[in-house]
């Protein structure tokens, strides 16, 4: 992943085999299968680890959105995408101790993009403006849950709240802010792409 | 459930929280203390359609934000049931419980207002009251 610099943005692109071998890392280095509970662990966290579908999650969605409506549903998924996102910004950064303290930030948001396309979420480009502390996480080829989603039809609503909970909580722990982020394009609604977009406080008259 | 898991849930649900610009929310301040006239009053909530606390009169945060998401989801609920039932758009609820009754209007489409009042309160002066209010707080909210 090599940052691009322009005068306040920079760009951090993840290249196919970057994606291929942080697959490689996360499935195979650092998952283990525990035989007797017929569990998996990974990284060494004391919370096991399952494969699931990538639609069960937009079921999650689309079962509490059946309820409560788009709006209120959307925000247990990102609370829910939010903690694993600020799980595991907090973790990773552990691993960055040697880096200087004025390139932590642009490294750790550049893992988040390593972890989640190795983990199969999406591959990403990730754009940060330094000025506005502003981040823009595009994935060309949509997210795994708005591309599952998507098979169910085109949808009114964006379907990857989850995933801009987890960038949400990714970009916070690694820029310390305190920011929103909205999904502004996907899949699920029939763009090419699902991109997230970070803002200070969402307005609904601009309902996404 | 145990109150260590309250806890926890609450945590969640504050962790993600933004605040509203603060200029607002100083204006929304004065509109919600106009709600202690209600004989009876005890706390109120301004939530974003969604859920999250835009300001509130309680004396916790994680109970603000439970209190949000909760009248969020009524309101939600409710259009959803309103539009089962071919029955227009939502103007209020009401919750009565044993101790306090649960008041939810619709403040725009930035945010609900939800009110706790005490059990012996005159709940058709608090709607009164809830319903002068509602289109200030929503031309509050306008200028975000």
């Amino acid at each position: 992943m090599t940052p691009e610099l322009t005068s306040a943005k920079q760009r951090f692109d993840l290249t196919e085999a970057e994606s291929l071998q942080e697959f490689e890392r996360l499935s195979k280095e650092l998952l283990e299968h525990n035989a007797a509970q017929g569990m998996n662990y990974w990284a060494g966290s004391p919370s096991p680890a399952v494969l699931l579908w990538a639609g069960r999650i937009f079921d999650f969605l689309r079962v509490l959105e059946e309820v409560v409506g788009f709006l209120p549903a959307r925000r247990h998924s990102y609370l829910v995408g939010y903690r694993s996102g600020r799980g595991g910004a907090t973790l990773s950064r552990q691993f960055l101790q040697a880096v200087p303290e004025e390139e932590v930030a642009g490294q750790l948001l550049k893992m988040g993009g390593r972890v989640l396309a190795g983990a199969g979420w999406g591959r990403c480009a990730i754009e940060l403006d330094s000025e506005s502390s502003g981040v823009r996480w595009e994935f060309p080829h949509g997210t795994a849950i708005g591309l599952a989603a998507r098979q169910e039809g085109v949808r009114e609503n964006v379907a990857c709240p989850y995933v801009a909970g987890i960038v949400a909580g990714w970009s916070n722990v690694a820029l310390g802010t305190n920011l929103e982020v909205r999904e502004v394009e996907c899949v699920a609604r029939g763009e090419d792409r699902c991109v997230f977009e970070s803002t200070d406080y969402i307005r609904f008259n601009d309902r996404r | 459930m145990t109150p260590e898991t309250v806890f926890l849930e609450s945590e969640a649900l504050v962790a993600a929280n933004v605040q509203a610009p603060a200029s607002v929310v100083e204006t929304l301040h004065r509109q919600l203390n106009v709600l202690r006239e209600v004989q009876g009053f005890l706390s109120a909530v301004i939530a974003r359609p969604d859920g999250l606390t835009i300001h509130h009169t309680l004396r916790k945060p994680h109970e603000a934000a439970l209190l949000c998401a909760i009248a969020a989801a009524m309101v939600g609920s409710s259009r959803q049931a309103a539009r089962e039932l071919s029955r227009g758009g939502f103007v209020h609820g009401m919750l009565h419980f044993e101790e306090g009754t649960l008041l939810v209007a619709e403040a725009g489409s930035e945010a609900i207002l939800a009110c706790m009042v005490a059990p012996e309160t005159n709940v058709g002066h608090a709607l009164l009251v809830i319903k002068r209010l509602v289109p200030r707080i929503e031309e509050v909210l306008a200028q975000l």
